[in-house]
């Protein structure tokens, strides 16, 4: 409903709401991140939406991103991850309740400061059991002139290996709980057809002032847990 | 470019379909997983092969480079 991955919601409502470790709930996101990008991309790649040659040049540096945050993320231990986690929530939250700016002005491509930013847009993704939408469709719209549309279809594609990458090399350091994957995979692909269908009958800035409070709340939450535990 | 990307969504129906077949299936979580990961990966390898085979070069092995880096990755296993 409100077009972001999953993950930003999922990761902290794992963590603080069942009690599940940073690094599983990461793991977990990371393959219902993979689920809700298969599922919508083949919307969008039957609609014709999907820009897939710009995903396929942005696809390199996004995937060098994730594999060197899986590499480092792998060795994070449980309160960093929340930590980093809680102030993406923050600045995503304060984001939502920004003025959503449309389209590019200039209608200019900037190959090289996308790159750079889908490198970041990998990393965050990794380290934080995100897609990485909320980077990939800013550089988008606001970097290679894309509509919106597009830019959220090039998205949707984007994250699939996005996340796939990071997964996997997690998945080989044995730090996958599939038990609590497939049940959130499965979870987040029925969610995300329900949502797409009631869409419409919410006003966007309701929806994005709601998503905002409740993104507050769990970055309260993570906060509180990590601090109990530096603080002990 | 009519017809890029039907190689893109028969791997990712193949692979939804796996995925939940598998997810609903007892005991074959871990398969779920694995499939549910390696289709992002057959699909570039895919629509790289595509890509190249319609003459855009350079989208083509940026998509394979990003592949084989990831499986690079997986293979030797480098640790930091």
């Amino acid at each position: 409903m409100l077009g972001v991955g999953g993950g930003i919601i999922l990761v902290p409502v794992l963590i603080s709401f069942f009690g599940v470790d940073a690094i599983h709930a990461r793991t977990a996101s990371l393959v219902a991140v993979c689920v809700t990008s298969m599922a919508g991309s083949l919307v969008y790649l039957r609609e014709g939406e999907t820009d897939l040659v710009s995903a396929s040049y942005l696809q390199l540096p996004t995937a060098i991103g994730a594999v060197i945050g899986a590499l480092i993320g792998g060795r994070l231990n449980d309160e960093v991850i929340r930590f980093l986690f809680a102030i993406t929530v923050v600045l995503v939250a304060i984001r939502m309740l920004l003025p959503q700016r449309a389209e590019s002005v200039s209608g200019q491509k900037s190959w090289m400061y996308a790159g750079l930013a889908c490198v970041g847009g990998g990393l965050l993704s990794s380290l934080l059991g995100v897609g990485g939408g909320i980077v990939f469709v800013p550089v988008l719209v606001l970097l290679l002139s894309l509509p919106q549309r597009t830019a959220s279809a090039t998205s949707t594609y984007l994250i699939g290996l996005t996340a796939a990458a990071s997964a996997l090399i997690y998945f080989k350091q044995g730090q996958m709980d599939a038990g609590l994957a497939i049940p959130t995979a499965l979870g987040i692909l029925v969610g995300a057809q329900v949502g797409a269908r009631l869409s419409g009958l919410v006003r966007g800035d309701y929806l994005r002032r709601a998503f905002a409070v409740l993104m507050f709340v769990n970055a309260f939450l993570l906060f509180r847990g990590v601090l109990g535990v530096w603080l002990a | 470019m009519a017809g890029l990307g039907r190689l893109t969504l028969a791997c990712l129906y193949a692979g939804l379909i796996a995925f939940v077949i598998l997810a609903l299936w007892p005991g074959q979580e871990e398969t779920a997983v694995v499939a549910t990961l390696l289709t992002p990966l057959v699909a570039s390898l895919a629509t790289g092969i595509e890509l190249l085979v319609r003459r855009h070069t350079y989208p083509g092995i940026s998509l394979l480079s990003a592949v084989a880096i990831i499986v690079l990755s997986l293979v030797i296993g480098v640790k930091v």
